[in-house]
């Protein structure tokens, strides 16, 4: 899973349903806005995570009333991002111990 | 299983085409309100506003293009853009689309007919030793048809007894019987055969024996198992070796099983004799009104094994001199109007003489 997708996936996870818009901004927040997103890109991303059956959309209104396709995620999205969540902290724990040591060393 | 659902996904994605570009149009075009708003918020001016909102939106040329890529499968997408162009292509040039056609056609006609022959002559192999060195001896009256035909009786033991180019020889002839006595009475296919028939196909029994002289001439009761016979009416009975079976009515003593792959005889072997593979063999024991039938009943299909070395031509002139002897037999009357003479032939060439 590419790294947009893991984002795109948890931010849905705490936002609960949202628009594309509402998503790049969010991850863009989140990441200090260190990140700056092409907002486009999340399309493509979104796409793909509607093809896997991890996300799933409707139309709904925004805050403005204006016409937005609204996304959350599915049972299987949410799976999918328990797994990689584990596989994260499990690598990122590795590393820390793999820099301790060098540090130690 | 995500993988699964993406793939179907992305097929089907091919077809959705144009509502799938509307939806992704209204999405950015929402997009970019909010963006545009949210600056203004800020306290940028409309038009700074929407400059600013356009950059972070990004290229949406660009995004449009990922979004369809990903929606479908391009590759599949441009080969079916390719062949609606060809089409097209083929459409404007008639002439040239019906020779190119033409020659395709041809093409393909002729591969798909030399690989039947290929496949039929060389790759499929016959399920005997040494299947070269085997050929059909058969016997032409020319005043009858060019078509060559069976042996008599007495014909078949001529060229046994005095031939010099053969290690051994068979006669063969298809009969049917009624097999009772064991399991569901049923109407086989076997063949009467020389005893000496196995050791020239080369091929050993899978279980028990074959025939020997004795049972051959004078004869006796006894069977060779088909493996299809033995697998489907006596259910792979491993006993079977000693039991007795009834064809038509008369008690046979099972000796022996082929292998599965053994098949005799095979079609194309004789034209005249109807051919269906054997479901046993029992021996040809000739009677002795058969032995005394000279000139009569051309019943008997004829195999033998080349002797190492010699060749088709050196066992074509043999049998020629072996014919012109029974010719001579015939009487002086009847030799004046006719003239006997023998065909041998490679036996893949007989079973592929069937390959049309």
């Amino acid at each position: 899973m590419g790294t947009l997708d893991m984002l795109i996936l948890q931010t849905l996870e705490t936002l609960g349903s949202m628009h594309g818009y509402g998503i790049a901004r969010r991850i863009e927040q989140v990441s200090g806005d260190l990140l700056e997103l092409n907002h486009g890109t999340v399309y493509p991303a979104l796409l793909r995570l509607e093809q896997k059956g991890w996300i799933n959309s409707r139309w709904g209104a925004s805050e403005k009333n204006r016409r937005a396709r609204f996304y959350s995620l599915t049972a299987a999205g949410r799976r999918a991002l328990a797994r990689e969540a584990k596989d994260w902290r499990r690598m990122a724990a590795f590393i820390a111990r793999v820099l301790e040591g060098a540090e130690g060393a | 299983m995500s993988r699964l659902r993406l793939w179907l996904a992305r097929l089907f994605g091919i077809f959705s085409g144009s509502r799938s570009d509307e939806r992704l149009r209204s999405e950015l075009d929402a997009h970019l309100e909010m963006l545009i708003d949210e600056n203004v918020r800020r306290g940028m001016s409309p038009s700074e506003a929407r400059q600013a909102a356009r950059r972070s939106l990004g290229n949406t040329v660009r995004v449009g293009e990922e979004f369809r890529e990903q929606r479908g499968l391009p590759w599949l997408e441009t080969f079916f853009q390719d062949l609606r162009h060809g089409l097209r292509m083929l459409r404007h040039y008639p002439g040239f689309s019906l020779v190119a056609i033409l020659t395709l056609a041809l093409g393909i006609g002729a591969n798909t007919a030399i690989f039947s022959v290929v496949n039929a002559v060389l790759l499929n192999p016959l399920p005997y030793h040494q299947a070269d060195h085997l050929v059909i001896v058969q016997e032409k009256i020319s005043k009858l048809s060019d078509q060559a035909i069976p042996l008599p009786a007495p014909d078949v033991i001529t060229f046994q007894q005095q031939n010099n180019v053969f290690t051994a020889a068979a006669a063969f002839q298809n009969e049917d019987f009624d097999l009772t006595g064991a399991g569901r009475p049923e109407r086989i296919h076997a063949a009467r055969v020389s005893w000496t028939l196995f050791p020239v196909l080369g091929i050993q029994p899978l279980m028990g024996r074959t025939f020997t002289r004795e049972e051959d001439d004078p004869g006796r009761q006894v069977a060779v198992l088909s493996y299809a016979l033995w697998k489907q009416h006596f259910g792979g009975d491993p006993s079977i070796v000693g039991r007795t079976v009834s064809l038509d009515r008369k008690p046979y003593t099972v000796i022996g099983v082929m292998p599965e792959s053994f098949v005799f005889p095979l079609e194309g072997l004789e034209s005249y004799l109807d051919l269906t593979p054997a479901a046993l063999w029992i021996p040809m024991s000739f009677t002795p009104e058969e032995r005394k039938a000279f000139g009569d009943r051309f019943d008997y299909g004829f195999i033998a094994r080349l002797k190492p070395g010699v060749m088709l031509a050196r066992a074509r002139a043999d049998a020629g001199v072996i014919v012109a002897g029974i010719r001579r037999q015939y009487p002086a009357s009847v030799r004046s109007e006719f003239s006997l003479t023998a065909a041998v032939t490679p036996l893949r060439e007989a079973v592929v003489g069937k390959v049309q």
